[in-house]
């Protein structure tokens, strides 16, 4: 009888372990919170200064020039890297996008099941693959077939807007940047979308299967339906990961201070690939702005992670329904 | 055609879509006419290369498909071309990982000898002869910092994982979001907030700076993965330890925790795998270092991604081939890494069951 | 114990001053960090190995560029810096840096056009029109003009850059607003598409380090650019050529160690700062066998004493002395000599001087020369010596000498024209 009561008030009171349980683990977890809070603050912290010289110039702007000396003309903007960072993505994720769900449908429908346990291996490891080693490989193998593929393209299909360009110099381009990226981040989409086509329910394949439907009626018309939320998620994840790239771009693309929106063109150029090139030689306003620029990638990074974030979580609770 | 697919789906229902061997024959044949034909055809054209071959081969095979199948109606054409384009698709991806593989390799295999793996840097020159020198310094700065940053990383990491299992506070939702947002943080914004704070503060790059960026990019790969096998506890077990009268703090540590503790471990292989070969933040951090040197604290440390870099700049055909080698290790350090992970969670499966 | 070996190598480093230098005296584990100059980064890679096996100290050198050195100089997160640009008006570098010579190199006008048989001649002028973007192709008429006996091929040139802040752009930059102000006529930066007249040229590529801009003519047909000749003989294998430049003396000449020594020997006088060690390159130079785009590499360093600066003194001692000469011609570099050697090694031995306990201590019975205690107080001039504190410790000698007299401290105070700094001088037994 009194050990009821005894374990009733346990259950109602927390035990002094409990309470330091709490606050042990909900410090730790915090301590992420404070973490990320900082960096954010101090990176906005540093460039306030900047926002507030430049103003929405920082934004707008196409000049990157001075160090912040008194009678010195000085001036920051970031347009070119802002726009060659979304250019770079998106021509990164047009090329991965339809590349990789096929993958992801070849690895998990077509792959025989000792094939597919390599090949789940061998996308984990390619998506671990560090970016400097992407980013050799594509100075040294990939830009020259590269270049290569750009000239045909702009010879034969040269009337087409996206394949125009002022002038035949193809080295160096976003197009180029954005194959490189494209391979980077192939292994993430696919690894995403094969993990959300793997959680179509079976009974609706097998549904597809009993009313006598060929593997790609399944697929087109039950797994891909199913996944759709989850591969956009994973396509953002992935835009994420090539907004945020620093080492490929900064071996691969030729990094001109100047907006080019013709993707086979010379010259793009990313807010990471910028700080890379500028952090060491700058005075200390410039890090300043080099630390607005930071702030202003973060920022991208962080909504377009987001968008991924809820839309893998949309298609996921649709999953579980 | 149609005679020999409801055969075989009569005697294995489970398996309707499998190909019988005839069939399975036909196909790889028509796949390899198709490539020949394209090739001969690229060798007539302006077209050149793989990527040339690929450029007629597919549309090819597309044509071949449709003809082959069409006659069953359009159902079975659109099902051999859509076979035909997946198929296509993997084969694209997987030539550039395999490029990847095969030119670290073939650049990279005459620097390795049991000399590059033990010796370091500090009395030989980049573009010395091969077999001289070696990047042990390397190899032990990048295992410092990682073990460094894995400190760091892993409780928290942990932590927050068990925050959003098993406390389920009013921070949960906050602490889940942040550990989203961070995984995005770009690597050189994590490297510029470490330089501005602790190197500048400190008038010195260190180990321990490097170590940290990486703890950055690493919490929230950690925290996800920690979060997910915390998921797959059963309710029940820590029911169970509820009745028996156990306060939540030993059912965390006695029932919980010790349940997936190699889902954990592999939480940590795959959060070290993830920073192994970051760059950008440890060329503002950590810097290099020529000797071989385990203390985090005592200025600069070498690693092996800096490394690759440094030979990489120095332009010497020996030092070139000294940058593969040495991301031919980083490769090799994180596929085993990742091979031990795969043990581990493959062990977890096993006694689980 | 290891402080007092330290004191007496430190002395013997003093004495050696004035002889030739070079030897390396301290002893040692000490771990300098190293940033700047990627120009000298290849004479770095050769030297450090060496200069580590012989001195017990563990140097390590993280490039950047030159921006990225005098930065980190100002940070103190390096040692030591390199670098071919003066620091500018925006840098606040400690007050008792000194810059110190190290090593002289030609940058080179490299180029690939696998049409082009034998070797380009250029002139200041047209080398600035290419790199501006008025000349764009190579059988331009200004071109074929000074180049009567080469077959010019018709396709288009593209520029190379560096993408980078770099000195070596710096110094480019400040050869073609030297040699050809009528077309450079923006003002010199180490990022180089800032100082093009008209920014980038359309077509050109920038690209990150010597390393980066090399690779991109190796493997870009009809390409153009400037770096340091190592970077290029590395790439002649892939067709990369020099070209040869005209200098005042109406000369074309190769880059060449030799050509660069030869530009190096005939530096006037006034392009040394004798303030600061800077020296100016001289783009003009009229020498006939002199190449004119001929960098200096300055190392950067504090004058300071202390342990770590002892260390650089002598690393930077053993490059002037040793190695330079050894590695420069296999990498393509100058090594200093003459006057300018003895320049930098007057430089160098200022290193690590402020405050060294070695200059400002003797033994009983013992003079201590009045030259040591102007290094030690950062001072140049003739100086005067006054006792000020502990007049048993130690006196004046001929009024420029201090005599130790018994076991102890003494002050004294150093004067050259207004400026007085107060010593503390240990004698010892």
């Amino acid at each position: 009888m009194a050990v009821a009561v005894e374990q009733r008030e346990v259950v109602t009171k927390k035990p002094r372990v409990d309470k330091v349980l709490h606050g042990v683990v909900t410090s730790g977890a915090l301590a992420s919170l404070v973490i990320l809070g900082s960096i954010a603050g101090f990176l906005l912290y540093r460039g306030f200064e900047i926002f507030s010289d430049m103003g929405f110039g920082f934004i707008t702007g196409s000049t990157w020039e001075g160090a912040g000396a008194e009678g010195e003309v000085t001036k920051y903007g970031i347009a070119p890297m802002l726009v060659g960072s979304l250019v770079l993505s998106l021509i990164a994720v047009a090329v991965a996008l339809p590349l990789s769900v096929g993958t992801a449908l070849f690895v998990e429908f077509y792959a025989p099941p000792g094939l597919r346990r390599v090949l789940v291996s061998v996308l984990d490891l390619a998506a671990a693959i560090p970016s400097v080693i992407y980013g050799l490989w594509g100075l040294f193998v990939l830009r020259p077939l590269a270049i290569g593929w750009a000239k045909s393209l702009n010879e034969y299909l040269g009337w087409f807007p996206l394949f125009r360009v002022d002038a035949t110099f193809f080295d160096g381009s976003p197009f180029i940047g954005g194959l490189v990226l494209a391979v980077m981040i192939s292994p993430i989409i696919t690894s995403v979308s094969r993990e959300v086509f793997s959680q179509t329910p079976p009974e609706l394949v097998d549904g597809a299967r009993a009313l006598g439907g060929e593997r790609w009626s399944a697929i087109r018309h039950i797994v891909l339906p199913f996944g759709r939320s989850g591969v956009i998620g994973g396509a953002m994840l992935g835009l994420g990961r090539a907004l945020g790239e620093t080492v490929a771009i900064y071996l691969v693309v030729s990094i001109v201070f100047k907006i080019n929106l013709q993707m086979l063109f010379t010259g793009s150029g990313n807010i990471a690939s910028m700080i890379a090139l500028k952090f060491g030689e700058a005075s200390p306003y410039e890090v300043k702005a080099l630390l607005a620029s930071g702030f202003v990638l973060f920022i991208v990074t962080l909504i377009v992670n987001l968008i991924a974030t809820a839309i893998v979580n949309g298609s996921v609770r649709k999953a579980s329904k | 055609m149609t005679a020999v697919t409801t055969q075989p789906s009569a005697v294995r229902p489970l398996q309707p879509w499998k190909l019988t061997t005839a069939q399975r024959f036909s196909r790889f044949a028509t796949v390899i006419a198709v490539v020949a034909v394209a090739a001969l055809l690229v060798l007539v054209s302006p077209l050149a290369g793989l990527a040339g071959i690929a450029l007629v081969a597919i549309p090819l095979q597309v044509a071949v498909s449709v003809a082959r199948s069409g006659r069953h109606g359009s159902v079975a054409a659109r099902n051999d071309v859509a076979t035909s384009l997946i198929g296509s698709a993997f084969l694209i991806l997987m030539a550039p990982w395999l490029s990847i593989l095969y030119t670290v390799v073939r650049r990279g295999y005459e620097a390795i000898s049991w000399n590059f793996l033990t010796d370091d840097m500090r009395v030989t020159a980049p573009d010395a002869e091969l077999g001289t020198g070696g990047i042990a310094h390397a190899i032990v700065g990048t295992g410092v910092m990682v073990l460094v940053a894995t400190a760091v990383s892993v409780p928290l990491g942990i932590l927050s994982g068990v925050y959003i299992t098993e406390i389920r506070g009013r921070f949960t939702k906050l602490v889940r979001f942040i550990v989203q947002a961070m995984s995005g943080v770009p690597s050189i914004v994590a490297g510029l907030f470490i330089y501005s704070t602790l190197v500048i503060y400190n008038k010195s790059y260190s180990g321990f700076a490097g170590a940290l960026a990486l703890a950055v990019l690493m919490i929230p790969t950690v925290a996800r993965t920690a979060e997910e096998v915390l998921k797959l506890v059963p309710e029940e077990l820590r029911f169970a330890g509820y009745a028996l009268g156990s306060t939540q703090a030993s059912n965390v540590f006695r029932i919980v925790l010790p349940t997936v503790r190699s889902g954990l471990v592999t939480s940590a292989i795959l959060g070290v795998a993830r920073v192994a070969g970051e760059t950008a933040p440890l060329l503002m951090t950590a810097q290099i270092f020529l000797a071989t040197k385990g203390n985090p604290f005592d200025g600069p440390l070498a690693s092996l991604p800096i490394v690759t870099f440094s030979f990489f700049q120095n332009g010497a055909d020996n030092a070139v081939t000294r940058a593969w080698g040495t991301s031919m290790v980083l490769l090799v350090l994180i596929s085993l890494l990742f091979a031990l992970a795969r043990a581990v969670s493959a062990d977890r499966r096993r006694s689980r069951r | 114990m290891r402080l007092s070996q330290k004191s007496v190598a430190a002395l013997f480093a003093a004495v050696t001053i004035a002889g030739t230098g070079g030897t390396i005296v301290s002893a040692k584990d000490q771990n300098l960090t190293g940033a700047g100059s990627t120009f000298i980064k290849n004479l770095f890679d050769a030297c450090i190995p060496e200069y580590n096996d012989v001195s017990g100290d563990t140097v390590s050198y993280g490039g950047g560029g030159s921006g990225a050195g005098r930065t980190a100089f100002i940070n103190g997160t390096a040692d030591f810096a390199a670098t071919e640009a003066v620091f500018g008006s925006a840098e606040k570098p400690p007050a008792d840096f000194t810059y110190v010579p190290l090593i002289a190199g030609p940058v080179a006008i490299a180029y690939k056009n696998s049409n082009l048989t034998g070797t380009l001649q250029l002139s200041p002028v047209t080398i600035a029109k290419i790199f501006a973007g008025q000349i764009n192709t190579w059988n331009h008429p200004e071109i074929a003009a000074e180049n009567p006996s080469i077959t010019l091929p018709s396709n288009n040139i593209v520029v190379v850059y560096r993408a980078d802040s770099s000195g070596t752009s710096t110094v480019f930059a400040q050869y073609l607003t030297a040699t050809a102000a009528s077309v450079w006529t923006k003002a010199p930066s180490g990022t180089f598409a800032n100082a093009m007249p008209a920014g980038a040229p359309p077509g050109s590529i920038a690209a990150p380090g010597s390393d980066g801009v090399a690779n991109k003519v190796a493997s870009t047909e009809g390409s153009i650019t400037y770096v340091e000749l190592s970077f290029q003989k590395e790439n002649l294998g892939d067709g990369v050529k020099a070209a040869s430049v005209k200098n005042a003396a109406g000369a074309y000449v190769a880059p060449s160690p030799i050509s660069a020594a030869a530009a190096v020997a005939a530096l006037p006088a006034g392009n040394v700062d004798q303030n600061t060690g800077w020296i100016r390159p001289d783009f003009a130079t009229a020498v006939p066998n002199a190449y004119p785009i001929t960098a200096l590499a300055m190392g950067i360093a504090r004058k300071t004493y202390s342990a770590k600066n002892d260390s650089v003194r002598d690393f930077f001692n053993y490059i002037l002395n040793t190695c330079a000469k050894a590695q420069a011609p296999t990498l393509g570099y100058a090594a200093l000599t003459g006057n300018t050697l003895k320049f930098a090694q007057g430089r160098a031995a200022g290193i690590s001087q402020l405050g060294n306990p070695a200059l400002t201590t003797v033994k009983r019975n013992q003079t201590l020369p009045g030259a040591s205690l102007l290094n030690a107080a950062g001072l140049s001039g003739v100086p005067t010596l006054r006792v000020t504190k502990g007049g048993n410790v130690c006196r004046v000698v001929n009024k420029t000498n201090i005599g130790g007299t018994r076991a102890g401290t003494c002050d004294v105070r150093v004067t050259v024209g207004t400026t007085n700094v107060t010593l503390k001088v240990t004698v010892t037994k």
